[in-house]
Parts: structure tokens; C-alpha cells; sequence
């Protein structure tokens, strides 16, 4: 049994089309999974829906996801349960994440009363044992300073600190060094696999930065439009994409001079067709594109959702490419 | 496209455009029934005194009529027809409304872009200024303005537009103070704008939408502003048919039992600024 | 001639106690159709300094020649004013959103060139040709656009007047990765056909390593080191510059960094310690570190380095020539 396992998660604006299509994802305990994605893939809106933080216009139309076999979401309700800590996320502006009117081991020491029943003096000796573990030297001293005085990548460690507190199983992290220095980028990443390593919770990478990826994740999932396109162990997704679109994102690193022709234009994705979301930028685009492609297994770690590579499809495709 | 299918998303278009505007209608409902009340008032402000007769027109013979089918509001103390002189009082009413509104946007924005996005002494000035007019409370200020100026239409007008001013002026300036801050700004610089050319080419239009929203309050507010003045016996004078006028001549008769000469004109102006105080709110709310 | 000639530019915001030295006495040169990046973390003084070199900010003290002209002399001369243009980091927020997409890239041709006003819609049609958008945008407004588009607007809008200078500030840093290589590639074409020299303010290597003919690291106000970019990237000198170019991730996931290249975080420029800035996370601080400042030789086209770790010819005479 996966630690995280997502099972056909679609979601939308009620009464509109779906943003998020038939998505599926695992996730191990002690791992680091990407979700990669340009802007408006859905990476965002994905996570929003596993912690129940989906805006009210927004619908789970169907899916469900469990987290070691306990029922986190299902299609209809807007949240199963959440204040059991099973998951907890850390944001993209941590500066925003944290009460600007309150001081940092104050709101650590809350996340320990509310959630794990401490008393006052507990929690208060345990938020500076948390901001000590998460690499904040001085921490008796940090504790008592508002946001306001402490650096982007020092409000990051409080954030990763209240984040700890609730012991999850499931750690969500949106984007968490954008913004960041490239220095104070990588004491992060370095905090991040020190605690993965030592409390064997698993990770959701969220992330448009493909090297931040190859620096920091075990599997990687790559998702388009809405549509998850591919998911692979980090140096396979790397070395043999199978998606176009995995492809295309690749290419997109190398210089210029050596990328291959391909449709990038900069056309937003149609989510009222029905076919493949990447189906108007795809070179190698062919008729049963027109229908959505379902995932296919290559191995048991590497899964891509398009039909090329399927049963004889690429001779159709190599037909209509002229077309 | 082709022809029929560029036919067939045209009719589902205008479809489609009746089913929004459903949409629009039930997501803000308030903000419709001030819409439709304006409508009603600017149909009549518009149309009604080329079906009403003459405002002015007194007769003895019929005074303190009750309202009845013929005569619909009765009439007041001269004979004259109450719903007569309200038809045709709406036009005065909401154009003096709106033109104050108008005015004091207009001239606040101005100064208040200034004021923003020059800063310095000019900014400290103004700002003082304002802090001094909004000291005194807006009525009191126009009811002040309107003494030294004197009573005509136009100086009411120009009166309770100033007491609002400095409300745009804080507005505008706030925004054109965040505005300034961003890099169309900046861009417009390297472009070769001067000075001004940045504050009125490109931070201005810019900075208007709150602006926009508070015209809409103060239509409503000005309204009832000059019915008050008008009711006090200062601006706009009798016999001229404005509802304020009426209301305060009515209130002499109120108390003898002729509800109809005051009542109506006063219901009139509590309406027409309820149906910009609507538009207004829902505005507001949509700024977020 | 040079194309672009800093002299010893300081940048300081505010005064008094409450004074923030944003950049701390830079020189540099650049040639026509060349690239020079600037490369740091945030409060490095890299925006401040392209802000000075384009106009939009008076140094404190320190000039920027263009052409041998000192532009603050003459920001209100047409003719040296359109000689500098800049590219702005965010593409919603550069372009005024009241604007279309003619009137935005019309206006420098309108306000700047003496040309007949007849010829402008005919320039906007062929600029926004060149950065690969089509006439029928002409009448479009920048939130119609996507980031890629917007600043292909912004792009054609530096380049209407035909500037010799163009500074580039983070120009691809809020786009999508396979947005952003399409826009560096424009960048290089269109430097190729106009010889534009471009200043480049960036903090993403990967794409500093693609655009420019040299780099300049900088560290809190100071460029620390300057080098043709394959030889800084192959043979960093300066413990910062080595610490940058460890941290940045590379997109092999068979070359992981293992190591932290550096504990802390940037100091404040508010508070700078005595001699070198750096020298509170730096691993192979020295006493002469902590009361005198490493020095570049100003204007070199060589690689250069400000560190008394590095012997260099200019660092040794910095320690020479005594305090600054």
C-alpha cells in the first residue's frame, strides 16, 4: 500500500469544463515525488484539493485519494478530514504563510497545542526544540522575533518548523524556495532530505523548476493542461522521456541551437476539448489524439498518457503527420 | 471558420449573452433593482415633461387635493399637481446629482494623481487642505458655501461638489501612490513621457476605478445634499419644482393632514439615492 | 568606443543613519553588441545599477558614459535618451494595461524620434514582425496576452527607436521554461542583426551562461569578479562566485549536489562590516580581510578578481594602494 495513492482526480469550476482531468499519483513513505508543470497545469490546484483548500467554486467531480489506506478525499465532498496532520503543505511566500502579529515560536507552539493537546509550557520548549531542528541557530532568540525581522529564507525554516509540528505523513511543498536565493536555495533543499531521511514521511514537490527537480526528487510527475502526462523514477523521466510533451520540456533546457522544431507557441490550453491537452502544441500529433489518451505502463515505475508508442499507432502517426 | 459555422456560433452567442446577463442579474440583485430604479428615474427625467403639463401652473380651486385617479400625487396648497411637479423635477434632480458627481471626480482625480505621484510640497499641501474641508462636515460646508456664493442652480452644484472633492483627492491619491510603484511607470520614463505625461498618460487612467465607484455613492449622497439645502430654504428656491423644494413647502400641510405634498417628492429622493447607493455598494464589493 | 562606460558608481538610498548603500563604487564597460551580465542574490545592487545606467535613478556620486556622453547630464537630450532602453522582469506590470499593444510600442517612436509622425504604425508593424507577433495584436491589451507574448511586446517597444543599449532586467525570470528559451533566443537574434549591446541583470545561471559574452558577479554593492562567462563558469576565482555557481541545481539528476556551499544568508546592506563584505561567510577569510577593501582594477577586460585570497595583480594593489 502506497503511503499517498490518488485515484482519478478530476476536478472544476461547477458547471464549467474540467481543469484537473483523471489525474493519478503514489507516494512512498521516505520519498520525494515532483509534480512539474508550466503555470496553469494544475500542480497547484492539485494539492489545494488534497488539503481540502479548494476554492468554493470549485468541485471534486470524481476520484478519491487515501493517505496509508485512510480516506483524505472523495468525489462530491469538499473534505474528508484534515486536522489529523496526515498532510500538511509549506508555501510558495512564506512570509505570507506566517501571522505577521504574532511571534514565530508562538505560532509553532499553537500548531503543538491545537493539534498535538500540549500544554502551553510543553509547546513553547518544544517550538524552540522545532526551530533548532530545522537549522535556526539561535532559536530561543528567533522564537521570540515577529516575520517581519527575519529573513525570506529563515521565515521558510518557521514555516518547515509549524509544518513539522504536525508530525504529517504527507509533507506538500508549492514552490518552496521561489523567491529564495540560490544559496539559501540549497541549505533548503539540504533541510528537506535531512528530514525525509529522518522522519520517513513522503514529499509532493511542487515545482516549474526542472533542475530543482533532478536535484531533489526520487520519481517525478509531470503534469500539462490539467492531464498528467508522465510519471517516472527522476533519472528515467530524464534520460528517456516517452511524452512528447516530457520531451518538449527537456528540449526546452538545451541551447537554443540544438532543440529540435517544435509548437511552442504560447496558446493557452482549451479545456472544453476532449482529447489530449497537449494535442494543439504536439508534433506528432495524429487522429486519436481526438479521444484521451489513457495512462500506459512501461515498466512499474514509469507510466505516460499519450497512444504514440501504442499498438501500432505510430504508423498512424508518421501517416498524418503530413496531414 | 466557415460561413455556417461562424452562423451557428453567432446565434449560440447572443444565447449564450442572454444566459450571462441571467448570470449577472442573479449575482448581484441589489445592484440590479438600482439599475432598474435609475433606469426609471432617467425614462422620466427624460420623457416625463413632455407628457406632464405646466409645473408651475397654480389653481386656487383645486388646492390640497388628496391624490386620486385624475391626480395621481393631489395637489398642493397653490393647486398645483404634486405628481406634475415631481415628473418634472426629476430631470433637475438627477442631473444635478450626477453633475456634482461628475465634477467632483473629475477635479479630485486630478489633483489627487497630482498629488500622488509628484509628492512633496504640492502632495503636504493638498493634503492639508483636504484635512482642513473634511474637518468640517460636507453639508455644514455646502450650506457655508452656498451663503457666500449665493442661491442659483449652479452654485449649489459647485458647492456640494467641492465639499466631496477631497474624497476623490484621498482616493485617487492612494492609488496613484501604489501605482507609481509599478513598472509601466518606469517603462513610460525610458519612452520619453515627461513628468506630467507619466502622471496623466499613464497613472491616471490607471488609478480612476476606485474613484468610479465612489461617484456612484456620491451621486446618491448629492442628491439628497441638495434636496436638504433646498429644504433648508437655501439654493435652489420655490416655486421651482425640485423635490426638496417641495417637501419643505409640503411640510407645512403634512400636519394638517395633506401627507400627499410632502411624502411623495420625499419618497422620490430617498429612492433615486437608493438606486445609487446600490450601484455603489455592489461596486465596492467587487473591488474586493 | 566604448559602447557604455560606468565610472566608480555609488548608490546609496536615503541618508543619515538610516542610509542604505545599495551599490558601493562599480565600474564597467561594454561594447557595442556585446552582453554583459550581472550576476547576484537579492540587495547585490544589481536593479539599482541598471536603473542608474538607463536614467531612471541619479547615482550618489560616479557617472555612466554612453558613447562618451554622460547621460544624467543629458536625460532630457531625445537623442542620448533612446540610446538606453530597458526590458522589464515582469511583463504584466511593464506594459500599462490601459494601453494596446500599438499604442504601447508607438509611443518611444512617437515621443522620442524626430521621424514623421506618418511612418510610426508602419515601424510598430514591423517591430512587433521582428519579435514575432503579427499585425492583428496591434489592437490587443497586454492582459490578452500571455507572458511570453506580453514581453515580446515589451521587447519591441525597448527596440523601436533603435537604442544602442538595451538593459535586460531578469527578462525571462517570471516566464515558463520552454517560454523562456524562445525569448533568449530572440534576445541573441536580435543582437546579432542590430549589434544592441545589452546589459543583463539575471540571477538564473543557466541562462546567464546562454546569453552572455561575460559576467560580473556581484556581492553586496560590489562586483567581486569578472570573467568572459565559459571561463567563469569553468574557472571561478572568488569563494562567492564558487558558492553561487555550486548552489544552482543542475538539471541532471546524476550530478546531485551533496554539499551546502554556504552557511547564512547575506547580510544587511545597512550594516556592512569594516573591509570585506563578505567576509563573515567567506571559508578562507584572513585578518587583512576585516580591515581593508579588496580592490578590482577598474575597466579591466580580463578576468578579474576582488578577494586578497585570489592573488591577482589588482587585489594586490588594492592592499597597496590602502583603505577605501
Amino acid at each position: 500500500m502506497s503511503l499517498l495513492d490518488v485515484r482519478g482526480l478530476s476536478l472544476g469550476i461547477a458547471g464549467r469544463e474540467e481543469l484537473l482531468r483523471d489525474v493519478n499519483l503514489t507516494l512512498e513513505a521516505g520519498e520525494v515525488m515532483g509534480i512539474v508543470g508550466e503555470s496553469g497545469s494544475g500542480k497547484t490546484m492539485t494539492a489545494l484539493a488534497l488539503l481540502g483548500l479548494l476554492p468554493p467554486s470549485m468541485e471534486i467531480r470524481s476520484g478519491t485519494a487515501t493517505v496509508e489506506g485512510r480516506t483524505v478525499l472523495e468525489a462530491g465532498a469538499r473534505r474528508v478530514h484534515r486536522a489529523s496532520g496526515d498532510m500538511t503543505m509549506i508555501f510558495q511566500n512564506p512570509r505570507g504563510a506566517l501571522n505577521p502579529t504574532m511571534r514565530v515560536g508562538a505560532q509553532v507552539g499553537r500548531v503543538l497545542r491545537v493539534v498535538r493537546g500540549k500544554t502551553r509550557a510543553e509547546a513553547a520548549a518544544e517550538a524552540v526544540a522545532l526551530l533548532r531542528r530545522v537549522g535556526i541557530s539561535g532559536a530561543e532568540r528567533v522564537a521570540k522575533a515577529y516575520p517581519h525581522q527575519l529573513s525570506g529564507g529563515m521565515c521558510q525554516r518557521v514555516v518547515i518548523a509549524m509544518a513539522l509540528a504536525y508530525r504529517p505523513r504527507v509533507l506538500i511543498a508549492d514552490e518552496p524556495t521561489t523567491g529564495l536565493d540560490v544559496t539559501v536555495q540549497a541549505q533548503i533543499f539540504e533541510l528537506l532530505r535531512e528530514l525525509v531521511d529522518e522522519t520517513g514521511c513522503g514529499v509532493l514537490f511542487i515545482t516549474h523548476d526542472l533542475a530543482a527537480v533532478a536535484d531533489m526528487c526520487d520519481r517525478v510527475s509531470v503534469l500539462y493542461g490539467g492531464q498528467l502526462m508522465e510519471t517516472a523514477t527522476t533519472v528515467e523521466m530524464f534520460e528517456q522521456p516517452k511524452h512528447p510533451y516530457t520531451q518538449f520540456l527537456l528540449e526546452s533546457l538545451k541551447p537554443e541551437d540544438q532543440q529540435g522544431e517544435v509548437q511552442a507557441a504560447d496558446a493557452g490550453v482549451d479545456f472544453s476539448l476532449p482529447g489530449c491537452r497537449f494535442a494543439h502544441r504536439c508534433p506528432h500529433v495524429f487522429d486519436r489524439c481526438a479521444a484521451f489518451p489513457p495512462l500506459v505502463e512501461t515498466n512499474d515505475k514509469h507510466l505516460y498518457s499519450c497512444f504514440l508508442g501504442q499498438e501500432k499507432s505510430l504508423d498512424a502517426a508518421q501517416c498524418s503527420r503530413s496531414v | 471558420m466557415s460561413a455556417e459555422a461562424a452562423a451557428v456560433t453567432g446565434t449560440t452567442a447572443s444565447r449564450t449573452n442572454l444566459r450571462s446577463l441571467w448570470g449577472v442579474v442573479r449575482e448581484h440583485p441589489m445592484a440590479t433593482v438600482g439599475v432598474l430604479l435609475l433606469v426609471l428615474f432617467a425614462l422620466a427625467a427624460l420623457l416625463g415633461p413632455l407628457f406632464v403639463g405646466d409645473p408651475l401652473k397654480t389653481n386656487p380651486a383645486h388646492a390640497l387635493e388628496a391624490p386620486s385617479g385624475h391626480r395621481l400625487f393631489g395637489t398642493d396648497r397653490y393647486g398645483r399637481d404634486v405628481f406634475t411637479r415631481a415628473v418634472v423635477a426629476a430631470r433637475l434632480d438627477l442631473v444635478v446629482g450626477i453633475v456634482i458627481a461628475g465634477l467632483a471626480t473629475a477635479v479630485g482625480s486630478l489633483i489627487g494623481v497630482a498629488a500622488g505621484y509628484f509628492g512633496g510640497a504640492f502632495d503636504e499641501i493638498v493634503m492639508r487642505v483636504t484635512d482642513i474641508v473634511l474637518a468640517f462636515p460636507g453639508f455644514v460646508l455646502a450650506l457655508i458655501l452656498v451663503a457666500v456664493l449665493g442661491d442659483s442652480v449652479p452654485n449649489v452644484v459647485v458647492a456640494v461638489a467641492i465639499a466631496y472633492t477631497p474624497y476623490f483627492i484621498r482616493l485617487t491619491r492612494a492609488r496613484a501612490l501604489a501605482e507609481r510603484e509599478r513598472e509601466y511607470v518606469d517603462a513610460a520614463a525610458l519612452a520619453g513621457n515627461r513628468r506630467w505625461q507619466i502622471a496623466y498618460r499613464h497613472v491616471l487612467p490607471n488609478s480612476l476605478s476606485p474613484a468610479f465607484t465612489q461617484a456612484a455613492l456620491v451621486a446618491g449622497w448629492a442628491v439628497l445634499d441638495v434636496a436638504g439645502l433646498a429644504f433648508l430654504g437655501i439654493g435652489i428656491q420655490p416655486p421651482r419644482a425640485e423635490w426638496g423644494v417641495m417637501v419643505a413647502e409640503g411640510a407645512n400641510d403634512f400636519l394638517t393632514g395633506a401627507w400627499w405634498t410632502a411624502l411623495f417628492p420625499g419618497a422620490l429622493i430617498v429612492l433615486l439615492a437608493m438606486g445609487f447607493q446600490l450601484i455603489g455598494d455592489d461596486l465596492q464589493g467587487g473591488e474586493k | 568606443m566604448t559602447l557604455l562606460s560606468v565610472r566608480g558608481l555609488y548608490k546609496t538610498y536615503g541618508s543619515g543613519a538610516s542610509s542604505l548603500p545599495a551599490v558601493r563604487g562599480v565600474d564597467l564597460e561594454l561594447g557595442r553588441g556585446e552582453t554583459l551580465a550581472l550576476v547576484g542574490e537579492s540587495g547585490c545592487g544589481k536593479s539599482s545599477t541598471a536603473r542608474v545606467v538607463v536614467g531612471l535613478a541619479r547615482p550618489t556620486s560616479g557617472s555612466v558614459l554612453l558613447n562618451g556622453e554622460n547621460l544624467h547630464e543629458r536625460l532630457h537630450d531625445r537623442t542620448v535618451r533612446r540610446q538606453a532602453q530597458m526590458v522589464f522582469q515582469h511583463p504584466d506590470q511593464s506594459l500599462n494595461p490601459h494601453f494596446t499593444v500599438g499604442r504601447t510600442i508607438a509611443e518611444p517612436a512617437r515621443l522620442l524620434d524626430d521621424g514623421g509622425k506618418g511612418d510610426v504604425e508602419a515601424r510598430v508593424v514591423e517591430a512587433l514582425r521582428t519579435v514575432g507577433l503579427g499585425p492583428e495584436y496591434l489592437k490587443r491589451r497586454s492582459r490578452e496576452l500571455s507572458g511570453g507574448q506580453q514581453q515580446r511586446v515589451a521587447i519591441a517597444r525597448a527596440l523601436i527607436c533603435d537604442p544602442e543599449l538595451v538593459v535586460l532586467d531578469e527578462p525571462t525570470a517570471s516566464l515558463d521554461q520552454s517560454v523562456r528559451s524562445r525569448v533568449v533566443a530572440l534576445l541573441r537574434q536580435l543582437q546579432s542583426e542590430r549589434q544592441v549591446g545589452y546589459l543583463f541583470i539575471s540571477h538564473d545561471l543557466t541562462t546567464v551562461r546562454r546569453l552572455a559574452d561575460r559576467v560580473a558577479v556581484m556581492y553586496l554593492g560590489r562586483i567581486v569578479e569578472i570573467a568572459p562567462t565559459e571561463e567563469l563558469f569553468e574557472d571561478p576565482q572568488h569563494p562567492y562566485t564558487k558558492a553561487l555557481l555550486a548552489a544552482a541545481p543542475i538539471a541532471d539528476p546524476r550530478r546531485r549536489n551533496k554539499v551546502v556551499p554556504l552557511a547564512g544568508e547575506t547580510p544587511s546592506p545597512a550594516r556592512l562590516p569594516v573591509g570585506c563584505a563578505f567576509q563573515d561567510r567567506c571559508p578562507l577569510v584572513h585578518d587583512v580581510c576585516r580591515t581593508h577593501q579588496p580592490l578590482l582594477e577598474p575597466s579591466s577586460r580580463l578576468h578579474d578578481v576582488e578577494c586578497f585570497a585570489v592573488p591577482t595583480p589588482a587585489a594586490l594593489a588594492g592592499v597597496q594602494s590602502g583603505e577605501r
